[in-house]
């Protein structure tokens, strides 16, 4: 059965060469194409992929400060003093440092989030073009630094990590009267205060009092406490 | 051009095609879908088998809008797109099954055993005596005379076809015939078709056919595929949409580590989350806080002015827990237990619509009290309601109707907490923690209502596990073995949830959740306890332990040494049965090891010094249950705030030391 059909089908279809070649090059550029645009859409959509950290101020100060430093038309007088540019430098270097910390510090816990499967892909993707943003940042402080002095970068580092605990230590210290409010608040001690207040004074003000407190608005609240704190 | 194949043009196997695709799609469906139906347990009939439940029945303001929103969820979940689809899918089914198949033509298949009508296993000779009937019935020669010329040829068929069986069973050939090709006389023809009329194929609507198959392959299996796949992608495990995962790691990244997260700073967070704003797209960021805001202070003003806002906030408002639990276990993973704290204090708010600030939660979380009575009764803990009489009680939760009252009341003495009785590190089969050892926590407690006084002396001998196989394996399996906890009282809240406590293990070293550990759930408790009277809870002999055992996924340090620890139980629908209290562990060798260690240092001060630890540690757990005691509501006032102002220390203390982190 077989022998009989093959023979006719072989004389009857003529097959240019071009067909192959045809079919191939249709295939091979329907990959292409797809491949090019799913790689493009997912450029596109890791870019909108909002960062870890948020703007780097610092950093755009000391770019912004170059540009001017830089510029030869700017006169003499109006350019950024030297100092400037080596304190704005070392704010960005501050920044840098801290951020690369986080970064080191949260290692363990972006993986297992990821592996855990409690984050999407883009979160550890972006993770991982964070931490080498830092280390191309670093390098870049780097040769920023030896572009005023050589051989700075031995000293400017260590200051640089210095400054950056002590604003974190400072950060603590000046945080102390900002935590008491938010937990005074959440434990409505202002409330407690004023009710003592009131009931010293009794029924003269009474009313008004416990009706102000209870309906006044968390803006309003700071308020209430510094006015009950020195009774 | 000659057909090489023959076609299925009488409709003879198509059919049987179709329904075997159909099947295949339907079954699975129809199975998931009636899973999904009966999972849906009702509540109410389930807490009426569970003790200790509370199945008091509770007035709510916008009682129409929960019941329509639990309405429209249990619809949802019989009439949705699945039940069309199996509907439509099972009536094809029944419509080719009865329709376009045709009665299968088996003639072809043979069967010896059917055909002299005998079993599978007969002998020989039973084979033979049937055939020699059969055949004195259909032998062409005793064949009644007056049979038409039809019947005839049907009965010498039959003859030809009962000698053949005989054959196949006894002659050597034949049978062998019979085993390897299915027929006695040897291969039959076997024809290999498409099942499929040749129109479809050859005829004109060839092309047809091939944009189907086009359409099938190269578009409809690829986009299915692809929306699977592009949804499994866009939530992560626990069902969270990865957006707002990536919010909540963002935010938990560059926390500030000076600020307090306050409750209302995690709402915030929740509320910018993608579920919420894509659910909600009508409705503003701070429309959506207000609706919040609304239910947890119990504010019903818009069920008479605007029905449809005050449906919007019961959906909102039953979206919340989900959230939050989806930002504890982001949280859990950061270590920053802080946040995992005071999330689940959020979770209780919105389930109990309890304002989260003061102090006042336990009472404001029953139903019909009156927030400002109770404010200004400065009362905090449910226990001391029952200290005092009806009357006070009444005016403390500012209810004058009587049957109200008496409803506050039972709901308040339901609330179990956990009163501690023995906290400590324990090996399966040894009397000391060792390095490097599989420990777990075990914990034992009794269930107390707020109604009791005080707390029964239990024998020691009671608080010892049975060592089992099962336990020795597997301690935790104990956790199973008792009745699983109701659903929560919670009429304020839309959905059900069923009560549990979760429990995280922190270090004091830096007051963070302790590396390579999760949350553990806390699902089985015997709740009988809350039945007792008074003097039977005193007495002790009938209350009932209950057990939690937590497996630690890492093992013990390598260290002989003692390391200290915090257990934080909180429940996730009831203010005031939370547990926190230290754990020590203490690691040593095994007294085995101990003895040899003896005789070669020779020094007793160091054994002394490491062998009474069990004291240390119930001391431990029992200065913890002095801070637990619920009955002088004073006492336990400091305790709180001391443990509180602790954990702030503590904050600062971590700060301080990896300065560099923020």
């Amino acid at each position: 059965m077989a022998e009989e059909t093959t023979e006719p089908v072989q004389e009857q279809i003529k097959i240019s060469i071009f067909t192959p070649i045809i079919y191939v090059a249709v295939l091979v550029s329907i990959f292409v194409t797809f491949s090019v645009v799913y790689r493009r859409r997912a450029l596109k959509k890791l870019t909108k992929v909002e960062p870890i950290f948020p703007e780097n101020h610092t950093a755009t100060l000391y770019e912004y400060l170059k540009v001017q430093y830089q510029n030869p038309d700017i006169p003499k007088d109006q350019k950024p003093h030297e100092k400037v540019m080596k304190a704005a430098l070392l704010r960005r270097a501050v920044e840098a440092i801290r951020r690369s910390m986080k970064l080191k510090e949260n290692e363990p816990v972006y993986t297992k989030l990821y592996q855990d499967g409690l984050v999407g892909d883009e979160v550890f993707q972006q993770y991982q073009i964070q931490t080498k943003f830092q280390e191309l940042e670093l390098k870049d402080i780097v040769q920023e630094t030896e572009s005023y002095k050589k051989g700075w970068v031995q000293t400017f580092f260590p200051v640089a990590q210095e400054i950056c605990f002590n604003e974190a230590l400072r950060r603590r210290l000046y945080a102390l009267d900002d935590r008491a409010k938010t937990l005074s608040h959440m434990w409505e001690h202002y409330v407690a205060k004023t009710e003592e207040v009131n009931e010293k004074e009794k029924e003269v003000k009474e009313v008004k009092d416990v009706k102000q407190t209870k309906e006044s608005k968390p803006e309003e609240e700071p308020k209430v406490l510094a006015e009950s704190k020195p009774e | 051009m000659g057909s090489e194949y023959t076609y299925d043009e009488e409709g003879e196997t198509w059919p049987f095609f179709l329904l075997a695709v159909l099947s295949f799609i339907l079954v699975p469906v129809t199975v998931k879908y009636l899973y999904n139906l009966r999972s849906t347990s009702d509540a109410k009939s389930e807490n009426a088998s569970i003790k200790g439940a509370i199945s008091q029945e509770v007035a709510v303001e916008n009682a129409a809008q929960i019941n329509s929103f639990q309405a429209q969820k249990k619809s949802s979940k019989i009439f949705n797109w699945s039940l069309l689809f199996i509907v439509v899918g099972w009536s094809a089914f029944v419509y080719v099954a009865l329709n376009l198949v045709k009665e299968a033509d088996l003639q072809g298949a043979f069967d010896p055993y059917t055909i002299l009508d005998v079993s599978q296993f007969a002998s020989e000779r039973d084979i033979k005596s049937k055939y020699r009937k059969l055949s004195l019935k259909f032998h062409p020669d005793k064949l009644p005379k007056d049979l038409t010329d039809a019947a005839k040829q049907e009965m010498e068929a039959a003859f030809i076809r009962i000698n053949l069986a005989y054959k196949s069973l006894t002659d050597e050939v034949t049978r062998n015939n019979f085993l390897k090709y299915g027929h006695p006389d040897g291969p039959q023809d076997v024809s290999h078709g498409i099942a499929l009329p040749k129109f479809l194929v050859e005829g004109k609507y060839s092309s047809l056919m091939i944009v189907v198959y086009f359409l099938l392959i190269g578009v409809l299996l690829p986009t299915i595929v692809g929306t699977w796949w592009g949804n499994v992608k866009s939530y992560t495990k626990r069902g969270l949409h990865i957006e707002t995962a990536g919010l909540f790691t963002r935010r938990l990244t560059n926390r500030d580590p000076t600020k307090i997260y306050t409750v209302y700073d995690l709402l915030d967070l929740i509320c910018l989350s993608n579920e919420v704003r894509t659910t909600f797209k009508h409705l503003d960021y701070n429309q959506v806080r207000d609706l919040i805001a609304r239910h947890l202070n119990r504010n019903f003003e818009y069920v008479k002015t605007n029905p449809s806002l005050e449906a919007e906030k019961v959906k909102i408002v039953a979206m919340l827990p989900k959230l939050i639990e989806g930002l504890i276990e982001i949280a859990v993973v950061f270590r920053q237990a802080d946040i995992v704290v005071t999330a689940c204090d959020l979770q209780k708010s919105i389930i109990q619509a309890v304002k989260p600030e003061g102090k006042y939660q336990e009472l404001l979380q029953l139903p019909y009290v009156d927030r400002k009575a109770v404010e200004k009764s400065g009362v905090k803990k449910l226990g001391k309601l029952f200290a005092v009489s009806k009357e006070e009680a009444g005016k403390i939760l500012g209810i004058e109707d009587k049957t109200k009252l008496e409803a506050a009341l039972s709901v308040a003495a339901s609330i179990g907490s956990l009163r501690v009785l023995e906290s400590e590190f324990k090996v399966p089969g040894e009397d000391v923690v060792t390095p490097a050892s599989n420990a777990h926590i075990s914990l034992k407690f009794l269930v107390k209502s707020p109604k009791l006084k005080s707390c029964p002396e239990i024998d020691e001998s009671r608080l010892k596990d049975e060592e089992t196989l099962d336990y020795m394996r597997n301690p935790a399996s104990i956790n199973e073995k008792q009745p699983v906890l109701p659903y929560s009282y919670s009429p304020f809240f839309p959905s059900n949830v069923r009560n549990s406590w979760t429990a995280f293990l922190l270090s004091q070293k830096d007051a963070k959740l302790v590396e390579g550990t999760t949350s553990y759930k806390l699902e089985n408790v015997d709740l009988s306890n809350l039945a007792l009277d008074q003097e039977t809870w005193k007495k002790g002999e009938d209350v009932t332990i209950g057990t939690f055992k937590i497996n630690l996924a890492v093992p013990t340090p390598q260290n002989i040494g003692i390391y200290h620890f915090r257990l934080i139980l909180k429940n996730n629908a009831y203010f005031g049965c939370d547990v926190d209290i230290p754990v020590e562990l203490e690691v040593k060798t095994p007294p085995s090891l101990m003895s040899l260690k003896k005789k070669e240092v020779d020094s007793d001060d160091d054994e002394s010094d490491i062998s009474d630890p069990e004291e240390d540690t119930l001391a431990g757990a029992l200065a913890a249950l002095r801070g637990q005691s619920t009955q002088p509501s004073k006492i336990e006032e400091q305790d709180d705030d001391v443990s509180d102002n602790e954990s702030v220390f503590t904050d600062i203390n971590t700060d301080t030391e990896d300065e560099g982190e923020n």
